[in-house]
């Protein structure tokens, strides 16, 4: 289990030229556990600090205050993130094959079995053993982000946070690379979060739903009960705004002009 | 020039762009009109060639792009006539693109920048030109004391109506959104596509709307045109294109869209 408690992240703001000193409270004392195995969707509007918090659970920035710790084990914990935009995320002149690898070259693990596992864990994010000596621009949108997700898990870490990983992807295509996180959540044993705006999309795939409004967690619960009975207003925002743009294909009757 | 008076406001025959010599074509034998004030969204995914029609009607097309076929703005036909197309942007035909951060010009005020348009195109002076910002600001629901912002000083949201009212500046018949709510969240976008109605209702202002999402298009179009692999494969009223799509491929479309996990008008709040 992966405990955060009393998370906190402040960080300096500075509007306009040298002028409006203050600061910002990005994550405002998020406690939070995580099982491994478990999928948690963190959803919430753009600027309610979910990619800072999802950030702190990966270790990629510090808190201001709080602490993450791995319960029942007395080593650090090892996290990767999967980022929204894979063109970025990926170096444009490593091959698919090295850029898998890449994590376990740091690790000290031998050639040999790097080989074996970048194998195994393209067939396990079913990419074709074909692209290992493509490119990054050679890829699909989609391939590109499996890409991505395949370097996160390679390493066997503890958690794993997916910030927005499907935003550059087409609907048909982003459907497909959720499933593929929940599926490796289960097999692997990982905590996997799911950092989205979309509640619907995190319900889909997602075991819990913590929902973040400005740096808070104002409601945690299971899909259905969130999307049936939301209790925050926030829940209750996010949870409408799914229902507008579903309503608006549902229609069957035209409209009248 | 009866016929000019009669012409759609926009329309595109048989249109067919292919970028370099060898290259596949972008965009295959295309046709649609789209009335005054009226409203075509066209829905696709990436690589469909959405964006080279969008940049066709602008003329914006590379050079070595080949186009063949027509494009008529108000009855004048604009493919291989940029002398024409410059005539008509902004006043005519004005777009908004996807980045509305990639529009603007970061180191000048949002104020400016929607004031210049009046500046150049109707000779007003810059004072007269930033008080109509600040009143257009507040019609695309924004504090009109935003005039004097930058451009990174405002959310994603804000930027989209900025450019919004940049686009609408000189009341142009025609307004090109393209992927006006990709870069925002769910509640922002559904904002925007409200904003976006609102316009066309008040500024009879007709759209032509680029998204891969379909429910944006829904809410926002009285016509879809679904684009796959450079060709229109359905298009007619919106309301039966996506809520009975006979093409396969606008089915993924709609499928793909993600659903609560609860049936719509399930169980009361």
């Amino acid at each position: 289990m992966i405990v955060a408690s009393h998370i906190t992240k402040v960080f300096p703001r500075r509007r306009g030229f040298l002028s409006r000193r203050g600061s910002i409270r990005a994550v405002d004392g998020v406690s939070l556990a995580i099982r491994e195995g478990e999928m948690l969707g963190i959803i919430g509007r753009s600027g309610s600090g979910k990619t800072t918090l999802g950030m702190i659970l990966c270790d990629a920035i510090e808190p201001t205050s709080g602490s993450i710790t791995l319960e029942r084990a007395d080593r650090r914990l090892r996290a990767q993130m999967v980022f929204q935009d894979p063109r970025e995320s990926l170096s444009p002149r490593m091959q698919v094959r090295d850029l898998i690898a890449e994590p376990l070259v740091i690790a000290r693990v031998p050639q040999a079995d790097r080989q074996r596992r970048v194998l195994h864990v393209m067939d396990e994010v079913q990419l074709a053993e074909t692209l290992a000596g493509r490119y990054p621009h050679e890829l699909s949108g989609g391939q590109r982000q499996r890409v991505a997700v395949a370097r996160a898990v390679i390493g066997h870490p503890d958690i794993v946070v997916a910030d927005e990983p499907t935003s550059m992807l087409d609907a048909t295509v982003a459907a497909g690379i959720v499933e593929l996180l929940r599926e490796l959540s289960r097999s692997e044993g990982l905590a996997l979060v799911l950092i989205s705006h979309d509640v619907a999309q995190a319900a889909s795939v997602c075991d819990r739903i913590a929902v973040m409004d400005a740096g808070r967690i104002v409601e945690t619960g299971p899909p259905a009960r969130i999307c049936v009975s939301p209790q925050s207003r926030e829940a209750q925002a996010l949870v409408a705004a799914a229902r507008v743009r579903e309503s608006s294909l549902a229609r069957q009757a035209p409209r009248s002009e | 020039m009866a016929d000019r008076a009669h012409a759609p406001l926009l329309a595109v025959s048989s249109l067919s762009v292919a970028y370099g010599d060898a290259g596949e074509p972008a965009v295959r034998g295309v046709s649609f009109t789209l009335p005054t004030g009226g409203a075509l969204g066209i829905a696709g995914e990436s690589g469909a060639g959405k964006s080279t029609l969008a940049l066709a009607i602008l003329g914006l097309l590379p050079p070595t792009a080949r186009c063949d076929g027509s494009i008529r703005i108000a009855g004048d036909e604009i493919l291989g006539e940029p002398a024409a197309v410059r005539r008509l942007r902004w006043r005519t035909v004005a777009i908004v693109f996807q980045d509305a951060m990639s529009a603007f010009n970061p180191v000048v005020t949002v104020g400016e920048q929607i004031a210049e348009a009046w500046v150049v195109h109707e000779g007003a002076t810059w004072r007269q030109a930033m008080g109509r910002a600040a009143e257009l600001l507040d019609r695309v629901g924004l504090e009109p004391a935003l005039v004097h912002s930058y451009p990174h000083e405002l959310s994603g949201g804000m930027r989209q109506r900025a450019a919004i009212a940049m686009a609408i500046a000189l009341a142009p018949p025609l307004v090109i959104v393209d992927e006006p709510t990709s870069a925002l969240d769910v509640l922002t976008g559904n904002a925007i596509a409200e904003l976006l109605r609102t316009i066309r209702r008040q500024e009879g202002t007709a759209l032509l709307l680029i998204s891969h999402d379909v429910s944006v298009i829904a809410r926002t179009c009285d016509s879809a045109a679904i684009m796959s692999d450079g060709a229109i494969v359905e298009q007619g009223p919106a309301h039966s294109v996506l809520s009975a799509p006979q093409h396969p491929y606008t089915r993924r479309l709609i499928d793909a869209v993600p659903r609560l996990p609860v049936p719509l008008g399930g169980p009361p709040p």
